[in-house]
């Protein structure tokens, strides 16, 4: 499914926090948003999955504005991995992915054998299904977003949209749910805050900087030692590490101006 | 989609059978709940036969031929002990079911209509309508609603206190309910020492303390009705209650309209709770207990809690009720001072475990 964002703003009182964004994703690409706090990364995400009505602009998802859907439309179009992992009732991991059934729920309708079977090939998926019966609030922080990560797919959405999918998350997490994600092969929108993962697994990067995209390209073209130097205000080395022909990073020094 | 091989396995069990189990504990609970009441009504201070109560109930009914009871006992039985029950019957199940509306609504198993002052709103607009006669184009019914006048306001003020910029800070939620508590229980005792009406002021104060003691069949009607409709909307509404329990963000991308459905829940709380409050005052804490209960066994899936949160409600207070009445006879003690005797401390010990564990943060 594509997604087109088109000229969208929004702000909060005379504050503008999102200044005329345009932005699109292929089928089956991995975009990366990326920009340092503040600018706009999670707002601009809001703004996609409609926690926030936009004050101008219109979002597409396959030629359709998304303002004339449903909100059950658009989840059952789009699934959202958000920061919200902490809250105070015990419900189990398989309750949690159950949860993705909802927009294909009507008021009187069951859990069927069928949302079964989905569940558990989407705790499969990502290798929670022996994990089911526990408590949510009880998994570590990578088990918490793998179980977010199922009840998107149980969603069976085509589209996904990933707040900081490796926040706080150990190095071997990142990685594993980044490969996770990338596997899924659908279009994925994703914020992102460290730069060699974005640089390492999204097929293109929007960067982000005062609610503007001041970049937006592959990997190479946007995450040059000049454009980060401007937005993040450090001094970088960029080079493509031979052994894996990937783009490497390396902070020197905080720039002074 | 590939057919999973492992679900074929044994060794994982099928979890889809919690259906059969739910459906298996609603009827025991169900059955609990027929017994409660058939011993609710056989107990009490004037001692009359189990047997003769039976009749005298079948007989009322219109199934049999008077009997050779007294029409004591016939009175006791019919006119107080039986709407005493089944109005803690309703009082019971209906302040259970706010509760776990409430902790879904606000996202806080410490919410109880009593502690965030929604009891005491609807106590307000329940005396204003006894002893100042507002509301009395609505003519018997005018108590009723006053209650849930009264509670929406209470609640719509709570709600805008604790809510910064869309997000509901929980534990101004908790301060704000107790603040507003504070002041609709002063209004209360306000208009009652105020008033010139004296059989006013020991009504009110039995009210303020929460008591059964002056069931009667008319009351019931209502409060039976809004129970049965709205908790069966509430239980249509429990996949949703699940999805808004862990945040509004969540709630939204799972495909709810968030405004419209805690608008909703809002509304029938506030109906519940005003319309209990109306018939039995503010008897506190059952919104907390009973659900926090019934998780500890069942966990939090809306789906199960409320349907059984309503039947352990309902066996609860026929139960703290029959405490109440016999305990201490000649003496009877209001309902509420035994439900708060007990909820107090549970509500310190929810506090104390949910911060040592440190899951979410409440406060």
């Amino acid at each position: 499914m594509k997604v087109e964002v088109q000229n969208i703003s929004w702000g909060v009182e005379v504050q503008q926090i999102i200044k005329s964004i345009y932005l699109e994703a292929y089928p089956g690409e991995l975009i990366g948003v990326i920009g340092p706090n503040g600018s706009g990364k999670s707002s601009l995400l809001r703004l996609i999955y409609r926690f926030y009505p936009p004050d101008a602009g219109a979002i597409y998802l396959d030629e359709r504005d998304i303002l004339t859907m449903s909100i059950k439309e658009t989840a059952r179009r789009m699934a959202v991995v958000v920061q919200e992992r902490d809250n105070n009732f015990n419900f189990t991991v398989y309750e949690m992915v159950m949860m993705g059934r909802t927009p294909h729920k009507k008021l009187l309708d069951a859990d069927t054998a069928e949302d079964d079977v989905i569940i558990r090939n989407s705790l499969e998926h990502v290798g929670m299904l022996s994990l089911a019966q526990r408590d949510f609030h009880t998994l570590s922080g990578g088990e918490k977003q793998r179980v977010l990560i199922a009840r998107a797919l149980a969603q069976h959405a085509r589209v996904l949209v990933l707040d900081e999918p490796t926040n706080y998350l150990d190095l071997r997490y990142q990685f594993e749910i980044m490969e996770l994600i990338r596997s899924l092969s659908i279009t994925t929108i994703a914020a992102m805050h460290d730069l060699n993962l974005a640089a390492a697994y999204c097929d293109r990067i929007y960067l982000l900087k005062a609610g503007e995209v001041v970049a937006h390209g592959q990997p190479q073209d946007v995450l040059t030692a000049k454009q980060i130097k401007s937005v993040y205000g450090v001094d970088v080395e960029v080079e493509v590490r031979p052994s894996t022909g990937r783009l490497h990073i390396v902070f020197t020094k905080v720039h002074s101006s | 989609m590939h057919v999973n091989r492992l679900s074929s396995l044994f060794a994982i069990p099928d979890w889809s059978l919690e259906h059969t189990h739910l459906r298996l504990i609603l009827l025991i609970l169900g059955i609990l709940l027929l017994l409660s009441v058939v011993f609710g009504v056989s107990l009490g201070p004037v001692s009359i036969s189990m047997a003769d109560v039976w009749r005298i109930a079948i007989y009322k009914i219109g199934l049999i031929e008077r009997g050779d009871w007294s029409i004591g006992s016939e009175n006791i039985v019919w006119l107080i002990r039986f709407p005493r029950v089944m109005l803690a019957l309703v009082v019971g199940g209906g302040l259970a079911v706010v509760g776990v509306t409430l902790q879904a609504l606000v996202r806080n198993p410490l919410a109880d209509s009593y502690i965030l002052g929604i009891s005491s709103g609807a106590s307000v607009g329940a005396v204003l309508a006894i002893g100042l006669g507002v509301f009395t184009f609505a003519g018997s019914l005018a108590v009723q609603l006053g209650g849930f006048l009264g509670a929406l306001v209470a609640f719509a003020i709570v709600f805008a206190l604790a809510n910064i910029r869309g997000r509901i800070a929980p534990g101004k939620l908790i301060l704000s309910g107790i603040g507003v508590g504070y002041v609709f229980t002063g209004i209360t005792s306000f208009i009652t020492l105020t008033s010139s009406n004296k059989e006013l002021a020991e009504q009110i104060l039995s009210w303020t303390l929460g008591s059964l003691a002056r069931a009667s069949w008319f009351d019931l009607t209502l409060p039976s009705l809004i129970l049965l409709l709205g908790t069966t909307y509430l239980i249509l509404q429990s996949r949703n209650m699940n999805a808004l329990a862990v945040g509004d963000e969540t709630a939204t991308t799972l495909g709810l309209n968030v405004e419209k459905v805690r608008r909703q829940l809002f509304i029938l709380t506030s109906l519940i709770t005003g319309v209990v409050v109306a018939v039995s005052g503010t008897i506190g804490f059952i919104g907390l207990i009973v659900p926090h209960i019934v998780r500890l066994f069942v966990r939090s899936d809306h789906r199960r809690v409320l349907p059984i949160s309503l039947f352990v409600g309902s066996i609860f207070l026929i139960w703290v009720d029959v405490i109440a009445r016999t305990a201490f006879a000649p003496i009877e003690l209001p309902v509420g001072v035994i439900t708060s005797i007990l909820g107090g401390p549970l509500f310190i010990l929810i506090l104390l475990r949910v911060r040592r564990g440190g899951k979410g943060n409440i406060l």
